[in-house]
């Protein structure tokens, strides 16, 4: 992926001197590191984990995206653009702790980047995972899709050891069945455990598309559609779980109606692992508000249209402003922010 | 003769709508749209320059031309907005545009060419599915690359001819 498609690799146009510091290397930061580079721009871009790529490199299978791309890349901005990419570093003011951040070794203070730059874009994207609702959602044996998928790549890169990997039982229920759900689902199939999908969505209605529904089915996936669960039974590990059927009426992957069926209630035996992919919320280096920049209700930052937060020469992007979605609709906020940012430095 | 080909490796190809969506930074309008087939396959649905292009033929006021690179592209100042390139498109290409009133379509990234830049799909595209260079080498490699498919899906047996 050439991030500097703007100027096809050429090198940077003429110094302005301004510096930018990007917070975050998803596909979002990286588009904005790259145009903004493009246009002569001085870009630095903060990384907690050691690599650069974010959901791209470990939230996504390598057979969907070949890692060696993303990281081309990075190393032509960093070469030839001369984007410095300061990785294991996070930038917090009091943030949560999120997926990996013991793997970040330094720690640098928000207000110190916004200080030293002209313009900081935020683009962290969603790490935390929704949790489970229903009934015993904190027993043992439950984790969230990105984490599990997170912890496989991070043993595959060698940056955690093999008995950090999350350790599934025999038999997983997967929770979702939105992309990072078929993607947990895949991953766990492929590592030899009996995987059981449950979700709200029809195969043909689902976020995924029903062709990933489809494959996963001839992988030998059994999928409970329109499903719910209840409660999760066991004795402060999960053992089995109780479901119930749902009458549901879904448009373009928004669900606009729910509710349970009563006497549909259905006790799914031995399941020894829960892994849920229910979609992700917003994780900002911050807590809820800091100092000027407010956060929505749902958890992202409050923009305006040209992705300028509520505090001068903050700006974020990405789906921290949207809300989680595909790797393309990422980077085009990225590139549109890019576009706001260049006009306010050039003044 | 073709000079330049691009052609979407479906194997490859994972529905990110990363093209769609630089296309429509770029151009204003995305030339190239991500819509699911009956199957429920992402597929990326874009001009493919084809080797006989039939919107050349139907297009009334030759709007339409074909550039010496290959590029089919279309002058928009010519063009009247009369849609026969969009019935006569086998992938309904061309994308009518009411208010402009004419259509738009791919032109492999004109602006960007001249300056000597790559198609904005091709440089983005995270998978490399999108294919893009001199005809003979996209062919060549794209031959290779399904023959080597065939052989690792083990489709390939070998057996006596006939038998």
């Amino acid at each position: 992926m050439r991030f500097s498609f703007m100027s096809g690799g050429k090198g940077p146009a003429q110094g302005t001197g301004k510096r930018v510091a990007v917070i975050g290397s998803g596909p979002s930061g990286l588009a904005v590191a790259g145009y903004l580079a493009s246009k002569g721009h001085e870009v630095t871009v903060y990384e907690r984990l050691p690599l650069p790529g974010g959901v791209m490199v470990f939230g996504i299978p390598e057979a969907r995206i070949p890692r060696e791309r993303v990281f081309g890349g990075c190393k032509e901005l960093e070469e030839v653009y001369g984007v410095r990419f300061i990785t294991s570093c996070k930038v917090s003011a009091n943030g949560d702790q999120l997926l990996g951040d013991n793997l970040a070794k330094d720690k640098i203070e928000l207000q110190r980047v916004i200080d030293e730059n002209d313009a900081t874009i935020i683009a962290t994207g969603t790490w935390n995972s929704r949790g489970l609702p229903a009934e015993n959602a904190t027993y043992k044996g439950i984790y969230s899709a990105l984490e599990y998928l997170f912890r496989c790549k991070a043993n595959e890169f060698g940056l955690i050891p093999r008995k950090e990997r999350i350790k599934l039982g025999v038999n997983v229920a997967v929770i979702g069945s939105g992309l990072v759900a078929v993607d947990a689902a895949i991953e766990a199939a492929a590592e030899g455990h009996k995987v059981r999908l449950i979700s709200i969505e029809h195969q043909f209605d689902s976020p995924s598309g029903s062709y990933e529904i489809g494959r996963l089915k001839k992988k030998g996936v059994e999928h409970f559609e329109r499903t719910v669960i209840k409660r999760v039974l066991g004795e402060g590990k999960v053992e089995s779980v109780e479901t119930i059927k749902v009458n549901a009426e879904i448009k373009a992957g928004v669900i606009l109606k729910l509710e349970q069926i009563p006497g549909t209630e259905q006790i799914i035996e031995n399941v020894d692992t829960i892994i849920v992919g229910i979609g992700q919320v917003p994780t900002p280096p911050f807590n809820k508000e800091y100092k000027d920049i407010k956060t929505l209700r749902w958890g992202g930052i409050e923009v305006n249209d040209r992705y300028l937060s509520s505090k001068g020469k903050v700006f974020a992007t990405g789906d921290i402003t949207t809300g989680i979605t595909k790797v393309g609709r990422a980077y085009q906020t990225g590139l549109k922010t890019a576009h706001w940012v260049d006009r306010y430095l050039q003044g | 003769m073709l000079a330049k080909v691009k052609i979407v490796d479906m194997e490859r190809c994972i529905g990110c709508e990363l093209c769609e969506r630089v296309c429509e930074f770029v151009n204003g309008k995305p030339r190239a749209r991500v819509r699911p087939t009956s199957d429920g396959v992402l597929v990326p649905i874009t001009c493919l320059h084809c080797s006989n292009p039939v919107c050349i033929d139907v297009c009334p006021t030759g709007a339409i031309y074909r550039n010496e690179d290959g590029v089919v592209g279309l002058r928009q100042n010519r063009c009247v907005g009369c849609k026969l390139c969009v019935l006569a498109c086998p992938m309904g290409v061309p994308d009518p545009d009411p208010i402009r009133g004419f259509v738009t379509k791919c032109d492999l990234c004109a602006e960007r060419a001249s300056d000597g830049l790559l198609p904005a799909c091709v440089e983005l595209c995270p998978t490399g599915a999108i294919e893009y260079g001199e005809y003979e080498d996209v062919v060549k490699k794209s031959k290779s690359r399904s023959m080597k498919l065939l052989r690792d899906s083990k489709l390939l047996v070998k057996q006596p001819v006939g038998g």
